[in-house]
């Protein structure tokens, strides 16, 4: 296998390949091993780019289904400390992802555009997820080294948006763009006089292809949510991937872009409801509408019980049942009942084991991209 | 067929209900083998007293979703019956105050318990002023000999601070009176009194919002005329300090066709954008009728976001007169610029191109964020080799680096 694949198949004539990119160590940030970059603007060293990264990996590899473009390839690389093996969730080969330099990076991408332009019907994902420093419309993604030359310090961070037009000139004609990276305003840009970092692509002749990025809507680290866990942006699109942003107007479930745009605006919206600040950059560029992903089952649909009044959650026991047969049960909370369901119908009740109100039921059907199930109590 | 649904999204907008050109929604099908039943990028209204879209379904249960600009989603089940048309509300979600409502709505600010979450943070809020610039001086204003300074003066103040921009804009500033206003946000409305003037000659207008940390300038969508009468229609500016004095400022726009859209392209949604101008032709009415430039202009921005460029459309020569006909609006020779590059690399094409570019900066600054966006990415495919389009670049770069790109129309930051 090439350097940086952690999975290869053999396809057709059309494929898709991937680039993963997780980073969480930077020695020259906060907190880092190496000596400290003085443009660090105050970031620090992040816990969940690595897991974010290895999730949508996994993901590809596992659950990615497009019969016009099935997987090809899926390199990986992550900087994290320690630095772990990856495991092949299908082969179970244990292989150490090589570190996310930005010379490795740029090695990996000219591979990786390589082999999508070999045929101008492959598609093309890039995810990456890490620091990113942003302003207007320039946007650096810092590698795993940024910093470590004070007298170039963006040398090691790749600017983001002349990238991106470079690869939609060339082939092939359809790419996607997954950017989980916090996008904290930083005046370093302003300082480097519109120089935002290195450029692996330059534009080649091909009219523009269809070529949609998904950012992370959230600023600062509330774009990643919790320490030690998968990210917001990277969750809200894997449950979009897995379901939620599914659709079956031509009969199957797919997943297209415009839908999973939908999915990842109504779960990130959650987080940003939730109190954290939104990010003053549009959260899609280019949306035109295709398929990425079919499902080979029935979409998973995250589902949310009450009861009205809320208040009464904290005396209910929620029950769900399908065709007849209880499914899940959740003892008395004050918080909602969030359970993913596979879509379908379902029963759902709200029983008052102190015998404090009536009992009550509901038949409801779950389809993505979400469920709001209200019991009346009365 | 004599049964259906009757549908609507059912919110308080102050009167300004959107009959016509709403939200997004979908009708799925839930009976066994019914599936070919749904209907999906349907176009259903808005408001309390807003009609209802009458859908022509067979009998059976149906999940009705809408798609709000907002991003919210909403849904509910339906159940109808051979000869009934039964009335589905979706319920939007209350604003803190009824004039939050519309812009709510477009997603320009949240609902009430999440306001008022992070509105109840703050004991007092600090002093947040607006004025109007209805007489901007001379290189703010688009389309006239000076207009191509704006680019030096906006580097200027965002890299001086804002008493330099204080003292340049100073004399033309008036005081603009809040609709309404809370603590964090005030509403304010603009509107030209523009009918009698000759539309290739309009005037512009900015506003300018100042709190204890910032100073943002936006560029007023005006004057917006109504696509139905030519009456020009009041556009709404919601300012909106953050607990540390962060400003954003957003503007909603009565347009009965293009209010709703312009909101999901400023999400990004371009396709939901494309589908409501394309529910009520809008986009050939406003090119057909020039009544509103303004508005075509983002029609236009629409199209070209959404619709394939390889092959030749009508619509394509709107474009290049949208730049010819209206020397104020620097929109139409960006999009003129973008169509020819998305259309490929020819000599013929980039020579087109970067003339639409040199026009569209000596215009002065786009009035949609969007046009940022792609004067940027247009410079920048010119190559590194034109000087002329490099020295453009680094001035509109500097100005991006300050414009809030979250926000549908042109909104600057020259002091942070």
């Amino acid at each position: 296998m090439h350097r940086y694949l952690v999975h290869q198949e053999t396809t057709g004539a059309s494929a898709t390949h991937a680039l993963v990119i997780g980073i969480g160590a930077y020695p020259h940030l906060i907190g880092g091993s190496g000596q400290l970059a003085p443009s660090n603007d105050g970031m620090q060293q992040l816990s969940s780019p690595p897991i974010s990264a290895r999730k949508f990996a996994e993901w590809l590899i596992l659950s990615y289904r497009n019969p016009n473009q099935p997987l090809g390839s899926v390199a990986l690389l992550l900087s994290e400390n320690p630095q772990r093996d990856f495991t092949n969730p299908k082969s179970n080969q244990q292989i150490q992802p090589e570190n996310a330099t930005y010379d490795q990076v740029d090695e990996a991408i000219g591979d990786w555009a390589m082999r999508g332009g070999q045929n101008p019907d492959n598609l093309l994902l890039l995810y990456f997820c890490g620091h990113g420093i942003a302003q207007g419309a320039d946007m650096a993604l810092l590698m795993s080294d940024y910093g470590n030359n004070p007298r170039a310090r963006l040398e090691q961070a790749l600017d983001f948006r002349r990238f991106r037009l470079g690869m939609a000139r060339n082939l092939p004609r359809r790419q996607i763009y997954f950017v989980d990276a916090c996008r904290a305003n930083s005046d370093t840009l302003i300082e480097a006089f519109g120089y935002a970092g290195r450029v692996p692509i330059a534009p080649g002749l091909e009219s523009a292809a269809e070529a949609p990025v998904y950012y992370a809507t959230l600023a600062g680290e509330n774009a990643f949510g919790k320490p030690n866990e998968v990210s917001v942006f990277t969750d809200a699109l894997l449950k979009g991937l897995n379901g939620s942003g599914s659709d079956n107007s031509e009969g199957d479930w797919r997943v297209t872009t415009s839908r999973l745009k939908e999915s990842i605006d109504y779960h990130v919206r959650q987080a940003f409801e939730a109190g954290a600040k939104r990010a003053q950059v549009p959260p899609t560029d280019d949306l035109t509408t295709f398929d990425i992903h079919y499902l080979s089952g029935e979409p998973e649909v995250p589902v949310f019980v009450s009861c009205r009044p809320e208040s009464e959650n904290a005396n209910a026991e929620f029950v769900c049942k399908a065709g007849g047969v209880e499914r899940n049960r959740r003892k008395p909370e004050s918080a909602q009942w969030a359970l993913p369901l596979p879509a379908g119908s379902y029963r759902f009740a709200a029983e008052f084991p102190s015998g404090s109100r009536a009992p009550v039921e509901q038949e409801v059907h779950v389809r993505p991209v979400y469920r709001k199930v209200l019991l009346e109590v009365t | 067929m004599d049964s259906g649904l009757k549908l609507r999204v059912s919110k308080y907008l102050m009167g300004t209900d959107i009959p016509r050109n709403g939200v997004i929604a979908n009708i799925y099908a839930l009976d066994p083998d019914k599936s070919q039943n749904s209907k999906r990028n349907l176009v259903i209204p808005v408001g309390y007293g807003a009609r209802y879209e009458t859908v022509n379904l067979e009998p059976g249960n149906y999940l009705v979703e809408a798609l709000l600009p907002s991003g919210d989603i909403l849904s509910q089940e339906a159940a109808t019956k051979e000869g009934q048309f039964p009335e589905v509300d979706l319920q939007g979600e209350h604003s803190a105050h009824e004039w939050h409502s519309l812009h709510n709505l477009l997603g320009n600010v949240e609902a009430g318990d999440s306001y008022y979450r992070s509105y109840d943070r703050v004991k007092e809020w600090s002093s947040l002023d607006v004025w109007a610039l209805r007489n901007p001086p001379p290189e703010l204003r688009s389309g006239t000999p000076e207009g191509s300074r704006a680019w030096q003066s906006l580097v200027k103040w965002t890299a001086k601070g804002s008493a330099q921009a204080m003292d340049d804009i100073g004399p033309s500033l008036e005081v603009s009176l809040p609709n309404d206003r809370d603590g964090a946000t005030q509403v304010h409305s603009f509107r030209m009194g523009a009918e009698h003037l000759p539309k290739e000659q309009l005037p512009r207008w900015y506003a300018l919002a100042k709190s204890v940390k910032a100073l943002q300038l936006v560029s007023v969508p005006a004057p917006w005329f109504n696509l139905d009468n030519s009456h020009e229609l009041p556009v709404e500016l919601l300012v909106r300090q953050s607990e540390g004095g962060d400003l954003e400022a957003s503007f909603s726009v009565p347009d009965l066709d293009l209010s709703t859209a312009l909101g999901y392209m400023s999400r990004g949604a371009l396709q939901a954008a494309a589908h409501l101008v394309d529910q009520a032709d809008a986009v050939n009415m406003l090119f057909l009728k020039w009544t509103n430039p303004l508005g075509a202009a983002g029609g236009a921005y629409i199209l070209l976001g959404t619709q394939p460029l390889t092959d030749t459309r009508p619509w394509h020569e709107w474009v290049r007169n949208l730049m010819n006909h209206f020397p104020w609006l620097p929109d139409g020779a960006i999009q003129y610029a973008w169509l020819q590059l998305r259309q490929g690399s020819s000599p013929e094409n980039r020579r087109r191109a970067r003339e639409a570019l040199i026009k569209a900066f000596s215009r002065g600054i786009p009035y949609y964020t969007l046009g940022l966006q792609w004067m940027i990415d247009g410079l920048t495919l010119l190559g590194e080799d034109d000087k002329e389009a490099q020295r453009m670049l680094r001035s509109v770069q500097q100005v991006t680096w300050r414009a809030d790109m979250s926000q549908t129309f042109t909104s600057i930051g020259l002091a942070r």
